[in-house]
């Protein structure tokens, strides 16, 4: 009898030909994998529209952008504390965008293993809302009236009402951010330059941040970003990307074009702001390489005194034709699919405290959505900036929350598609904006 | 002899012993391959037969799908931006597959020249260093080196009194920067291979055609390329697929930006399946992708008869 290894045996050449055979067959697999999904869609569930008593032992399972730091772990031991039979597992999503969390988030509902609750931001708020993956709270929120009292007091109630979709209340506001400028208050001594006002012209930013590019140092970084980048400018500019109920593309408005001119002009006629492609604003802002930043307080401030950077302080962005703020919120909308919706709410009653908010917003870097924790817990004494209760004062200036309809992700990565193509002087603001309104446009009018 | 006595008659020892060692290696051959064979089920096999079905389907993942027959294809047919994706991927497919196989084996018939041992192993370790880090990590790296202003790459060529290079800024040069990072991290897996096949041509062919009076490019043409040819289908093949489906290094570095400038076609499938919801659109693209890198695959088989000597 033959011996069956010895049929067996491949030589090298053999070995190598077939090798690429099989190796190709399993390299092809992925191309098609990469659209793997799971078989069916999940049925949501619509017993959870009406409030019902939770069951004895309930765990919840929340879900937030990142990785849990301790502050929400700690704060769920305490909401267990208080409500012995309701225990909270915190889910972190790596996502490198809001975005980006709520791909991820509905590709769990698509998996149907969702979560009872999430964090979710305005960006976020009405594509929840619309797809029927939220539930309206304002049944909880009747049934609470006087507790909830004295929080609609302490919250600015243009963060409320961002956070409404065809007038229903979907989410309460939890934290918050919107943009100012940080600027490095010694760069702007050593140039013998004074905090401008707060009502400061644009024409009195383009100066100073022309003032204070020297060497490598810029006046100013413009960041290639929806939210914080282009965005605040438009406001103040008196346009925006979308019309007021968000139903329709205004890209190709005048006075959109000419805002995003002005950036161009930063970037590629002035000079004052280096290339955004690549650029990491926060390590230069903390270096020294940028006197100026647009950026929202809540993500930044600690980032920047952890980072070892304690001159700076903020303003609001310059006045255009008007000086309208953008912002930014978050907060918790109870999902459909929970099968505990009742202690759900408990959760974001217990998150919406005055309590919890000082407690989070002290571990981790966010503007609390109470003006109360906003002024007197959340800046340490002598910490910067000084002009902190600015963060929250421009809530009371004309504000308005980042354009985000349920289409947020496509207009996003349209808008910033055709940014990146302005900021790097390949197209002028108004061909680029002309080609992005089209899309906008396509992409709104194929709302269902 | 009936059956009877047939079955009666008992079988030689040796023979039973040899069935029943057959039948125990094939139960442990399938217990070792089983959780490969399940994993390729759920993670492979699966998948590959929902986008086929997928492609004919509209579905956002929330609600039932619904059945659009070809529109996805029609779709896709009049996709500019996509079509611009396809050049893109391709430009970044032969670019990235010539690149790598070309230095790999100039970087393999350098190391198997006479050189210290401790030279060979230092170079070999550094030239295969890059292919064992993480791609997002190196791709992070490189999208600071590459900074138009403050990026170290555009310093020392200023330094020679060069002007600033928009790396990753401009249309023009943007996927030409994600194709050098991409040739810099995976040249070594290619070097490593070359050194093999290098190492496997008997010394004896070299001998010869050296008394017979071959210089050193003579040797190199006639001896060392067709013995290494079984070694370059198999990267031209598994280049070839690696880089149809390029998805990670743009993504980290651009975002497909700026414009389309980086977008290859597996980007535009995340995109549409993952980020707009269009699991139909994004099956379709898959299905076209798959298509194209299998018909190449057959075409580099068939060809390699010509050309490759085993």
């Amino acid at each position: 009898m033959l011996d069956r290894s010895s049929n067996m045996r491949l030589s090298r050449r053999q070995f190598l030909a077939k090798g690429a055979a099989l190796a190709s067959a399993a390299a092809l697999a992925p191309a098609l994998a990469a659209c793997q999904t799971p078989a069916t869609p999940t049925a949501t569930q619509s017993a959870a529209q009406k409030p019902t008593e939770p069951p004895k032992a309930v765990k919840l399972v929340m879900a937030n952008w990142g990785t849990i730091p301790d502050g929400w772990k700690q704060l769920g031991a305490k909401f267990t504390e208080q409500n012995p039979n309701i225990t909270v597992e915190f889910e972190g999503v790596q996502a490198n965008t809001w975005s980006e969390y709520f791909d991820k988030l509905v590709t769990q509902f698509a998996a149907g293993t969702p979560p009872d609750i999430c964090r979710v931001a305005i960006e976020g708020t009405q594509l929840f809302a619309s797809r029927g993956l939220a539930i309206p709270l304002d049944t909880y929120i009747n049934a609470d009236k006087a507790a909830l009292q004295e929080y609609f007091a302490d919250v600015h109630v243009n963060l409320v009402n961002a956070m409404k979709y065809k007038g229903q209340q979907f989410q309460l506001p939890f934290t918050w951010n919107g943009p100012v400028i940080h600027y490095n208050t010694k760069i702007f001594q050593e140039a013998g330059i004074e905090r401008p006002k707060d009502d400061w012209t644009i024409e009195q930013f383009l100066d100073i941040a022309k003032k204070l590019t020297k060497g490598d140092v810029y006046g100013f970084g413009l960041a290639n970003a929806y939210w914080g980048g282009a965005i605040p400018w438009l406001f103040v500019a008196g346009t925006d990307l979308l019309n007021k109920d968000w139903t329709q593309s205004t890209a190709n408005d005048p006075k959109t074009i000419e805002a995003i001119q002005f950036l161009q002009d930063l970037v590629i006629k002035h000079k004052v702001s280096p290339s955004p492609a690549g650029f990491n604003h926060t390590q230069a802002f903390i270096s020294g390489k940028l006197a100026m930043i647009g950026t929202g307080g809540g993500n930044m401030r600690l980032t920047f005194i952890n980072g070892g950077m304690k001159d700076f302080d903020i303003l609001y962005f310059p006045k255009w034709r008007e000086q309208t703020h953008e912002f930014g919120g978050t907060g918790f909308p109870v999902l459909k699919s929970s099968k505990n919706p009742d202690a759900a709410w408990k959760l974001t009653r217990f998150l919406i405290t005055k309590e919890s908010i000082a407690f989070f917003v002290n571990a981790v870097a966010q503007t609390p959505a109470r003006r109360s924790v906003a002024y007197d817990q959340w800046v340490k004494a002598g910490d910067p900036p000084k002009n902190y209760k600015i963060y929250y004062d421009m809530l009371d200036k004309p504000s308005r929350p980042v354009p985000a309809p349920p289409e947020y992700n496509e207009i996003e990565s349209i808008f910033l598609r055709y940014f990146s193509l302005v900021t790097n002087g390949e197209k002028t603001a108004e061909v680029a904006m002309n080609e992005a309104h089209k899309e906008i446009s396509q992409v709104l009018a194929a709302r269902k | 002899m009936d059956q009877t006595s047939l079955a009666a008659k008992p079988l030689p020892r040796k023979v039973k012993t040899m069935n029943r060692m057959r039948v125990e290696e094939a139960i442990w051959a399938w217990a070792f391959i089983f959780p490969s064979v399940v994993g390729l089920m759920i993670f492979t096999i699966i998948p590959i037969f929902s986008t086929f079905i997928l492609s004919a389907f509209s579905w956002d993942f929330l609600t039932p799908p619904e059945f659009i027959g070809i529109k996805n294809f029609q779709r896709l047919l009049t996709d500019t931006r996509l079509m611009t994706g396809f050049v893109v991927t391709a430009t970044y497919v032969i670019a990235h597959v010539v690149l790598t196989a070309l230095l790999g084996l100039i970087l393999a018939l350098a190391v198997t020249r006479k050189i210290s041992n401790f030279l060979r192993s230092s170079l070999r370790a550094a030239y295969f260093f890059p292919v064992i880090v993480s791609t997002a990590s190196v791709a992070i790296i490189w999208t600071y080196l590459y900074h138009q202003e403050l990026g170290i790459i555009n310093y020392y060529l200023g330094e020679l009194g060069i002007q600033r290079i928009p790396w990753l800024n401009s249309s023009n040069w943007a996927l030409w920067s994600v194709i050098i990072m991409s040739v810099w991290k995976s040249v070594g897996f290619n070097f490593v291979l070359f050194v093999a096949g290098l190492q496997n041509i008997p010394r004896e062919y070299y001998e010869a055609a050296e008394i017979d009076g071959a210089g050193y490019w003579s040797q190199f043409f006639y001896i060392t390329v067709p013995l290494l040819s079984p070694t370059v289908l198999f990267i031209l093949i598994m280049g070839l697929i690696g880089s149809f489906q390029v998805f990670d290094a743009p993504y980290i570095m651009t975002t497909g930006g700026p414009g389309d400038a980086t977008r290859t076609v597996g980007i535009f499938i995340y995109e549409h399946g993952l980020r707009f919801l269009r699991m139909g659109y994004a099956s379709t693209i898959a299905l076209v992708l798959f298509s194209i890198i299998m018909v190449l695959t057959i075409l580099q088989f068939t060809f390699s008869k010509k050309w490759v000597v085993y």
